[in-house]
C-alpha cells in the first residue's frame, strides 16, 4: 500500500536521498498535503530552487515544472519565471545557506520588491550537503567544519529580515510543528505579493551531531521544548531569549504585488491612455 | 498595444541612434518581451530605452538587484516562454558568467550584450575597448561553445540583434552580443525595416512530450506551464532533463552534444565581410570599432599602392577558422588592429602559416587612420 | 445524541521508510513499537502495535519525512454515546 500524496512525487526517484531523520522530507511531505487540500492542480505550480539539501524538495522529488538553478540565485531566477507566467503557483524551496547566505541579496530586494513569489527556506543552521560548515544561522559558539574553534558570528534573523524589507506575508515554524507549518504553507501559497516562511528544520549528519543531537527526532524533541510563540515574547531580553525558537506570523499586510505593478503600466498603453 | 502594432507603428521609419539604442531596437524587432538588467556604463542607454520601449510592445522591463540576478531572471524568463535579453558592460559580464553557463549547459535561448569597456575591473568606465573577447568565449567554466557577434555601426548594431536572437533560438544557446564603447555610443542614420519582411526564427516548441535534454542535436523546447512538469537543471543530465551526476556517459553525451551543435555548424554561423581580397599580398584583420579605422586605412595604403586586403569579421565566435586559413594561404602577413593587447591575433595565429601581427591600442580611444597605415607601412 | 465511530488503520510504506523512529517517539498514545526485524532495505521498520490506542492525530503520518505512513480512517456506521 502507498500514501496517498506519493503520487505528488516523481516516483522514480523514491524513495529520498534525504538521510535518515531529515526534516527536509517533512517539508516535502506537508508541501503535498498543502497541494491536495487546497486543491491545486501541480501543472499550475513551477518550483525554482537552488542548490543544497533542501533543494532536493523540488527537484527531483515534487512533480511539477522545475527550475534547478545555481547555488543562491533561486529567486532571481523565479523573478524571470513570475513576470512572465503570473497566473501560476511560483514556489522557491531552498536552505539557508543558499538563500540568506549567498543569495541573501535577492531574498531582500524580492521582498521589497514585493513580487508574487510563495519562498519557504528550510533552516538547517549549518552547510549539510558539503560536511557541516558554518552557515548565515549557525548560533553563535557552535563548532562546525569550518568553526572548530566555535563560531565568533551572530546567527542572521532571517524571518524578521524578510519582514523589514518589505514581504507580504512572514512566518516561522519548526518541522515539529506540522499542523501550524501546513496551515501557514497554505496561507503562504494564498497570500498575494511575496510571501515567506522560515521553516527550523533538522540536519542529524551536519548539525545535530555537532550539538549533541545525533538523532533527527533529537532536534525536533529541542524544537518542541524550546519554541516560543511570537506573541509570547515581547519585553523578553535577548539573553532570556537564547536557544529559543520564535514561530508565528511575522507579518501579514498588503501591498501592490510587483507582476501586478508591470501590468497596470503595460495596461495603460494597451488602452492608448498614452 | 501588442507587438505587431507596436512594430508597425516603426515600420521604415529613419532615426539618428545611438548604436546601444540600434541594439534595443533590433531585439525588439526580434521579438524581445523581457528585459532583465542592472545600469552600467556604457551600456545603461540599453536598459533605458527597453524601460521606455517595453510596455509599449507588451513586454517587461525588471531592474534586478545586480547582474548575477539580472541573467538569472533572463533564464527563468525563457523557461516561461519569453525572449529575453539583458546588457551590460565588463564588470557585470565578470559577474554574469555563473549564469551564462547555467545558460549553455540547460540550452536556454538568450542575447547577452557586452558594451565592452578598458578593464580589467573598474578600469576606464566611459571609454571603449575590445578587451572581453577571450572572455565572451572563455568566461565560465568547463567545457562549452559560445556564439558571440560584434557589430561595427549603428544600422549593423540592429541588424545583427535580430541576426542574435535567431542565432540563439535556432542553436538553443545564450548569444553574446559585443558591442564596445566606441559604436555603443556612435550616433548614426538607421532605417529600420517592416516587421512583416523579416526573418524571425521562431522558438521550436514541442507541444508532445518529448525529451527536451537529448534525443537530437537540437532538440526542440517545452516551457513551464504546458502541463509536461519538465526539470531543468544546471547539473549534468540525462535528455529527460533528471539529474545524473555519476555516469561518466551522461557528461560525455550531454556536453560533446552541446559542444558540437555549435562547432559543427561554424559556417553557416560565421558572418564576415572581405574587401580586395582577390588582389591582396598583405591582409587586415579587424571588427567592431577598430574596423573603421582599419577600413580608413585599407583604402589608403591601396592608394599608395600597396595591395592590402580586409576581413571584417562579424561572428567572433566560433571563430571563422575556414575563411582565415583560406585567406592566410594568399598573403605574406596578416595585420589585426584592435582595441585590445591582440585576444583576436592569437587566435588567428593558431589557423595560419604566415606571420600574425597586432595592431594593439588601449587607453580608451580609437586607432586613427594614419596610426594603421603608419603601422603597416612600416612593417611590410 | 452521538458521533460516529471511527475505525483507524495504519499502515508502513516499507519501500520509503528509513526507520528514523520519529513517529514511535512523537506519538502521545505510543501506538507504534520498533521492529526488532531489520528489513531488505536495511532498516528497522515501526510496527503499529498498539492501534487501538490511536487517536487519529495524524502526527506520525505528517511528520514522516519520508511518506511512509499511511493513516486511514473510516467512519463506522455505530453511535458511539457521549
Amino acid at each position: 500500500m502507498e500514501n496517498k500524496y506519493v503520487k505528488y512525487l516523481r516516483n522514480e526517484t523514491l524513495p529520498t536521498e534525504f538521510c535518515v531523520g531529515c526534516g527536509c522530507g517533512t517539508v516535502l511531505n506537508l508541501f503535498c498535503h498543502v497541494i491536495d487540500e487546497m486543491q491545486i492542480n501541480p501543472d499550475d505550480i513551477i518550483t525554482v530552487t537552488g542548490i543544497g539539501c533542501s533543494s532536493w524538495i523540488p527537484s527531483p522529488y515534487f512533480s511539477a515544472d522545475t527550475l534547478h538553478t545555481t547555488h543562491g540565485r533561486a529567486i532571481a531566477f523565479a523573478t524571470g519565471v513570475k513576470v512572465m507566467k503570473p497566473g501560476k503557483h511560483v514556489i522557491v524551496i531552498a536552505g539557508d545557506g543558499d538563500l540568506a547566505g549567498i543569495g541573501g541579496n535577492h531574498l531582500i530586494h524580492a521582498a521589497r520588491r514585493n513580487i508574487g513569489l510563495t519562498v519557504f527556506l528550510v533552516n538547517n543552521y549549518i552547510y549539510g550537503m558539503t560536511g557541516g560548515q558554518v552557515s548565515p544561522t549557525t548560533p553563535s559558539t557552535v563548532n562546525t567544519a569550518t568553526t572548530p574553534y566555535g563560531n565568533v558570528e551572530q546567527p542572521m534573523q532571517i524571518a524578521e529580515l524578510v519582514a523589514a524589507a518589505g514581504a507580504s506575508y512572514v512566518a516561522r515554524w519548526t518541522t515539529y510543528h506540522v499542523f501550524h507549518l501546513k496551515k501557514a504553507m497554505k496561507e503562504a501559497i494564498s497570500k498575494k505579493g511575496f510571501s515567506f516562511i522560515e521553516i527550523c528544520s533538522q540536519c542529524p549528519t551536519s548539525y545535530g551531531k555537532r550539538v549533541g543531537k545525533r538523532e533527527g527526532i533529537d532536534q525536533l524533541l529541542d524544537f518542541k521544548e524550546n519554541s516560543m510563540n511570537i506573541q509570547n515574547v515581547s519585553g523578553m531580553r535577548e539573553d532570556e531569549l537564547e536557544g529559543k525558537y520564535i514561530v508565528g506570523k511575522l507579518v501579514e499586510r498588503n501591498r501592490l504585488e510587483f507582476v501586478d505593478g508591470l501590468l497596470n503600466i503595460n495596461a495603460q498603453f494597451a488602452e492608448g491612455v498614452r | 498595444m501588442n507587438n505587431q502594432k507596436y512594430l508597425d507603428s516603426l515600420k521604415n521609419k529613419t532615426l539618428f541612434l545611438q548604436g546601444d539604442e540600434a541594439a534595443a531596437y533590433g531585439a525588439l524587432f526580434a521579438g524581445c518581451n523581457f528585459f532583465a538588467g542592472y545600469p552600467i556604463t556604457p551600456a545603461s542607454e540599453i536598459a533605458e530605452l527597453m524601460s521606455r520601449e517595453l510596455p509599449k510592445s507588451g513586454g517587461y522591463y525588471i531592474q534586478m538587484e545586480d547582474e548575477i540576478a539580472s541573467i538569472g531572471a533572463v533564464i527563468g524568463a525563457v523557461w516561461s516562454g519569453g525572449k529575453s535579453m539583458t546588457a551590460t558592460s565588463g564588470p557585470g559580464f565578470s559577474l554574469m558568467q555563473e549564469n551564462i553557463g547555467y545558460a549553455c549547459m540547460t540550452e536556454s535561448p538568450c542575447v547577452i550584450v557586452d558594451v565592452q569597456r578598458s578593464g580589467p575591473s573598474t578600469g576606464q568606465a566611459t571609454k571603449g575597448a575590445q578587451g572581453d573577447v577571450l572572455q565572451a568565449r572563455w568566461g565560465t567554466h568547463g567545457d562549452h561553445e559560445m556564439i558571440a557577434l560584434s557589430p561595427w555601426s549603428s544600422q549593423e548594431s540592429f541588424d545583427l540583434m535580430i541576426e542574435a536572437f535567431n542565432l540563439s533560438e535556432k542553436y538553443r544557446n545564450p548569444v553574446i552580443f559585443l558591442l564596445d564603447g566606441e559604436v555603443g555610443h556612435i550616433r548614426e542614420k538607421v532605417v529600420f525595416p517592416d516587421i512583416n519582411e523579416l526573418n524571425i526564427y521562431q522558438r521550436n516548441i514541442s507541444l508532445e512530450k518529448i525529451d527536451v535534454f537529448g534525443g537530437q542535436r537540437i532538440p526542440p523546447m517545452i516551457e513551464f506551464g504546458m502541463g509536461q512538469r519538465i526539470h531543468v537543471t544546471g547539473s549534468t543530465h540525462k535528455s529527460n532533463g533528471m539529474r545524473d551526476v555519476s555516469s561518466m556517459e551522461a557528461h560525455d553525451t550531454l556536453i560533446r552534444r552541446i559542444y558540437d551543435k555549435i562547432s559543427s555548424n561554424r559556417n553557416e554561423i560565421a558572418h564576415f565581410e572581405t574587401h580586395y581580397i582577390d588582389n591582396m599580398d598583405y591582409l587586415a584583420v579587424s571588427y567592431g570599432a577598430a574596423a573603421r579605422p582599419t577600413m580608413g586605412a585599407v583604402l589608403k595604403l591601396r592608394e599608395r599602392g600597396i595591395k592590402i586586403g580586409f576581413l571584417r569579421l562579424i561572428t567572433i565566435w566560433p571563430f571563422p577558422i575556414d575563411i582565415c586559413t583560406e585567406l592566410g594561404k594568399r598573403t605574406k602577413k596578416i595585420f589585426v588592429p584592435e582595441m585590445n593587447l591582440g585576444q583576436v591575433s592569437r587566435e588567428i595565429e593558431r589557423f595560419v602559416n604566415c606571420p600574425v601581427e597586432s595592431v594593439s591600442k588601449i587607453g580608451g580611444i580609437s586607432h586613427t587612420i594614419d596610426e594603421i597605415t603608419n603601422y603597416i607601412s612600416a612593417n611590410i | 445524541m452521538g458521533i460516529k465511530r471511527k475505525k483507524i488503520e495504519i499502515e508502513i510504506d516499507e519501500r520509503l521508510c528509513k526507520g528514523c523512529d520519529i513517529c514511535v517517539i512523537l506519538c502521545s498514545e505510543k501506538v507504534f513499537t520498533i521492529s526488532k526485524k531489520i528489513n531488505s532495505n536495511g532498516y528497522y521498520v515501526p510496527i503499529p502495535s498498539n492501534i487501538e490506542n490511536c487517536n487519529g492525530c495524524l502526527i506520525c503520518e505528517l511528520i514522516c519525512p519520508e511518506l511512509a505512513v499511511i493513516l486511514e480512517k473510516t467512519e463506522l456506521d455505530e453511535l458511539v454515546a457521549l
